[in-house]
Parts: C-alpha cells; structure tokens; sequence
C-alpha cells in the first residue's frame, strides 16, 4: 500500500524514477526486438543492428534518470537500506549496468565489424537486462520483506 | 482474488509493455523516415508487427488490471479525477496507437509495391511516415502516455 499511502514530497522523485526506468526498459527491449530481427548482417538488415546500437545507447541515459531519480527517492522516504526489495533493486540496477554496457560495446562491434555474432550475444545480454527489470518492477510494486 | 501487490504488480508491468511499444513505434518512424531503399524499410518494418503485440498486450493489461484495483481498493473510485482523467488519456492513446499502426500497414504496402522503381518505393514510404498525420498521431500517443504516467504518480485531487 506504499504507492497509496505516499507523501505528496516523494512525488517528484519517484516520477523521474519510473520514467527513466519504463524508457530504460522500452530502449532495452526495443534493441532486443531488432538485433534479433537481423537475420544477417546483409546490406537490408544492417539498419537493424544500427537501430538496436542506438537503442542501447538511448539506454544510458534513461538508466541514469532512473537511478538518479531512485536516490532521490531514498534520500525522502524513511525506508531502511536494508530492506529486500531496495536491495533488489540495487542488484538489479547495478548488476543490470554492466550487463547493459557490456550489450552496448557488443551492438557497436557488431555495426563497425558487421559482425553477426556480436549481435547475437548483444541481444541476449539485452533480454538479460529486460527480464531483470521484470523482476525489479516486482520487487518495487509488490515490496517483500 | 488476487492481492493488492499483485494486482499492482500486473498494472505496472503492462504500463511498461505499453511504453515499450510507443518507443519502439518511435525508433522504427524515426529510422524508416530516413531510408533510401525499400529493403531497408521492409527490415525495419519487420519490428513494427512484435511491437503492435506488444501494444495490444500492454493497453490491454494496462487498463484491466488499473479498473481492478480502482474498484478494489478502499478510497479509490473510477470517477476519482486522477482516475477518470488517465481512462480519458488512455483513450486517445490506444486510438492513436492504432491509427499509427495502420499507417505503418500502409508504409509497408507502399515499400512493397511491385509496380514501383525501387526508388519510387522509398520515396513513398518516408512521404507516408513524415506525413502530418504519422506527426500528430505519434505526438498524441506520447502526450497520453506521459500525462497518464504523471497522473497515476501525482494522483491530483486524491484524498490519501
């Protein structure tokens, strides 16, 4: 009952927090949609890859909304740190930023080598981060412990 | 009958379905506008079907889990103004979300068209995707799904 019950000051925060984390997840999971579409780095499909690079690029900044607005957050609401769904939340988010980098200089490779594979790992890495935000989202709506 | 938690857990999870479809409507116009051959925008395309998907599953998710809770929960009501105003907002997004994605139907006819040289193909599918119409209806969706995200969190004129 959190989102019912809160306060009008944690408002802000935790609008910034839910945007840079829906963009995040809506850039993760739309290069998902097109480094898997790709069949082959063929002339046709290599605007796939190209697209699925820059989504993961548009990731970034959505993910430093998201944990920007998340310490925000938790600097107004008198949650303590230790609680699960915070650390959830944390391991995800950044656990899910080296993933998310890692998918990154892999969509690069893959547009500058025309490289197949690289796409191929990119896209998994990046259905890694889209299930890992599924679980976040649990964490932070249903809040265990 | 499932729990609170659950029941919100569900509705945001389809909001977020919901907004990673318009991204992905947004990604695929802002790319398909700047093609200069068919091929490329028929790759592109391809992307558009999934999204519509997940489109379909996110409004879908978005609005039944949302009326739930609003008649489930204590202190909520539907015609609450935070709650009537995101069902209104949800409306124009779903509608524009829709036409959209006719208009990518017929982007994808016009990249197809075995009449056309390869160029006039191209050319007809950015004029389909710049038009005025793919401008509003794309603009209108992501007004809607910003307003309803502001009004689910800033709830005004909620009492708790």
């Amino acid at each position: 009952m959190i989102a019912f019950l809160r306060p009008d000051a944690w408002d802000a925060p935790v609008f910034i927090h839910v945007l840079g984390a829906m963009l995040l997840t809506a850039f993760v999971a739309t290069a998902v949609a097109a480094l898997a579409a790709a069949r082959a780095v063929s002339a046709a499909d290599a605007i796939l890859v190209r697209v699925g690079a820059w989504s993961l690029t548009a990731a970034v900044p959505s993910y430093v909304l998201m944990r920007g607005g998340a310490e925000w957050a938790r600097s107004r609401e008198p949650f303590p740190r230790d609680s699960e769904w915070i650390g959830i939340g944390y391991v995800v988010a950044d656990g899910g930023a080296l993933v998310l980098l890692a998918a990154l200089a892999l969509a690069w490779i893959a547009v500058r080598r025309t490289s197949t594979a690289a796409a191929r790992v990119a896209a998994a890495l990046a259905a890694v981060i889209a299930a890992a935000d599924v679980v976040a989202v649990w964490a932070m709506t249903t809040k265990p412990a | 009958m499932p729990s609170y938690e659950t029941l919100l857990f569900l509705h945001v999870t389809s909001a977020f379905v919901f907004v990673a479809s318009y991204v992905g409507f947004s990604i695929a116009l802002f790319f398909a506008r700047r093609v200069q051959r068919p091929e490329a925008a028929l790759a592109l395309l391809r992307i558009v079907r999934p999204v519509d998907a997940l489109a379909w599953i996110g409004a879908t998710g978005t609005i039944l889990f949302g009326v739930w809770l609003a008649i489930d929960v204590d202190g909520y009501e539907l015609w609450d103004p935070w709650i009537a105003g995101a069902l209104v907002l949800w409306l124009v997004t779903e509608e524009a979300i829709r036409r959209e994605n006719l208009l990518f139907g017929k982007a994808r006819r016009a990249a197809r068209a075995p009449l056309a040289t390869p160029e006039s193909r191209a050319a007809d599918t950015r004029a389909l995707l710049r038009s005025r119409t793919a401008n509003l209806l794309h603009g209108a969706g992501g007004v809607g799904m910003l307003g309803i995200l502001a009004l689910m969190i800033f709830k005004p004129g909620a009492g708790g």
